[in-house]
């Protein structure tokens, strides 16, 4: 496996830290930028890129169910502003895609379905909208070599969360349905496995990763 | 379905006066609802849609509103509180587009389809929600199959529409309880006027790829939409339904 230049662009998180190290235990470059990145200095990156390109957006870190709650001009400003932040970013993103001669575009976002039980953050707004550009996006630029893909994934549980996902587990009677939060290095883990790979089969792929409930009809 | 299935039935139609959304309105009239139609600068076709609505019998307003302005969305709700005293459905149809190669836009060229389609849309939809609570009413929004499928050239506008069913989801959840339910439409390649004037050749391949192998036309949306905001959809909440032919490519 050749060591792959990854641009890596999200607000600060559990699932972010660990894809950085993930990527850096393989040997990858990595470039980091916050979630409020301008176009011009992702672009300004372009002479650190070396080797094949691979460009992964983490998940949003805000919260949509509890902004709806509590101030709903500050969820709509929200979502205005990570949403045009996202789609600048990305033309810069595959600005930088097309110069390499193609890559892999990735997005990662967590699944809203665990929202009944589960009150860790979640923006179903903003991870939707993604999940609509990601499926445009690899019809657009297939064509130019660039695999498009999003991970949809199972709320991933830290010690700060702890307790919110045992009382989440325990909501859910069924026992085939029990609810194990994913691992967030193991999930970081694969995302690092698809990027290291030169011969990805597939684009416009929203994959969800969890053992428990996974989301329904949009992904299908 | 019943004559009349919507008898008295208080429905806002946000871009209502063109394509998919005079249709609806249309649809909606004469099947007894009581209309508010909204529309951006269209005045010409805001005319043409009185007459319509007129030729119906029902009960309507055509109103200018500008839909991106949190002013905006609490006049167009303090105007049909005046006059109908209640709201039954709220369907959120007003978009607008800006397409092409994704990588070469400009964020100022296309920063009205994220405010129209997507904020405008979320904006509305709360602001109703208050008049909605008295009435277990609901809230029907176009989607796009470009958000389900996608569409090349259409990379904000799916990003909208995405947003959007994101949005349908998160909102049934949260009113559910209020028995307000949210659910969207996603249509496909429906024959409006933008696209009477295409050539066959720029759309036959969709056509290829459609298990009916025509494209819908407005009133085939509108069936829908009118279906989602009467009480013949009481258990149906937080979907997103595809209207499309059969189009799975």
């Amino acid at each position: 496996m050749s060591v792959k230049t990854v641009i890596v662009i999200g607000e600060t998180g559990t699932l972010k830290a660990c894809q950085i190290a993930s990527l850096k235990a393989q040997g990858h470059k990595v470039i980091e930028f916050d979630a409020d990145v301008k176009a011009v200095d992702l672009n300004a990156c372009r002479d650190l890129i070396e080797g094949e390109l691979r460009v992964i957006f983490t998940p949003y870190m805000h919260d949509e169910m509890a902004l709806l709650d509590a101030d709903t001009s500050a969820l709509i400003a929200m979502v205005g502003k990570k949403t045009k932040a996202f789609l600048t970013q990305a033309q810069a993103a595959l600005q930088l895609l097309m110069g390499r001669g193609g890559g892999q575009f990735w997005v990662a976002d967590f699944d809203d379905s665990f929202a009944y039980h589960l009150e860790t953050p979640c923006a179903p707004i903003c991870a939707q909208a993604r999940a609509g550009a990601v499926r445009s996006l690899a019809k657009e630029y297939s064509r130019m070599k660039i695999s498009v893909n999003s991970m949809l994934v199972q709320p991933v549980s830290d010690p700060s969360t702890a307790s919110m996902f045992r009382k989440a587990s325990a909501e859910l009677k069924s026992y085939a349905m029990r609810y194990k939060p994913n691992d967030a290095g193991a999930v970081a883990d694969m995302l690092t496995d698809f990027v290291g790979t030169g011969k990805l089969q597939f684009s416009g792929n929203i994959i969800g990763t969890g053992t428990g409930i996974v989301q329904g009809h949009l992904t299908s | 379905m019943s004559e009349a299935f919507l008898k008295d039935r208080v429905c806002i139609v946000t871009g209502g006066t063109r394509g998919i959304g005079r249709a609806i309105a249309e649809y909606l009239a004469r099947n007894g609802a009581k209309l508010a139609v909204t529309y951006r600068g269209d005045e010409t076709a805001a005319q043409a849609t009185r007459t319509a609505l007129a030729e119906t019998g029902a009960e309507a307003l055509v109103l200018q509103s500008d839909l991106t302005s949190s002013e905006g969305a609490k006049t167009l709700l303090g105007v049909v509180q005046d006059r109908f005293g209640r709201l039954d459905a709220l369907i959120n149809n007003a978009g607008r587009t800006f397409d092409g190669a994704f990588a070469a836009l400009e964020l100022a060229d296309y920063e009205p389809v994220v405010d129209t389609n997507l904020l405008g849309t979320i904006r509305l939809a709360l602001a109703a929600v208050p008049m909605l609570r008295k009435t277990r009413g609901n809230i029907v929004n176009l989607s796009s199959l470009a958000a389900v499928s996608g569409k090349e050239g259409q990379v904000v506008y799916s990003t909208t529409k995405g947003g959007i069913n994101g949005m349908t989801r998160m909102l049934a959840r949260h009113l559910g309880t209020d028995g307000i339910r949210v659910n969207s439409i996603a249509p496909g390649f429906i024959r409006t006027d933008m696209v009477n004037e295409l050539p066959e050749s720029a759309y036959s391949h969709i056509l290829d790829s459609t298990a009916l192998r025509d494209m819908g036309n407005p009133e085939d949306v509108a069936k829908t939409a009118a279906f989602l905001a009467s009480e013949m959809s009481s258990y149906v909440n937080g979907s997103v339904i595809r209207i499309d032919g059969g189009f799975h490519r």
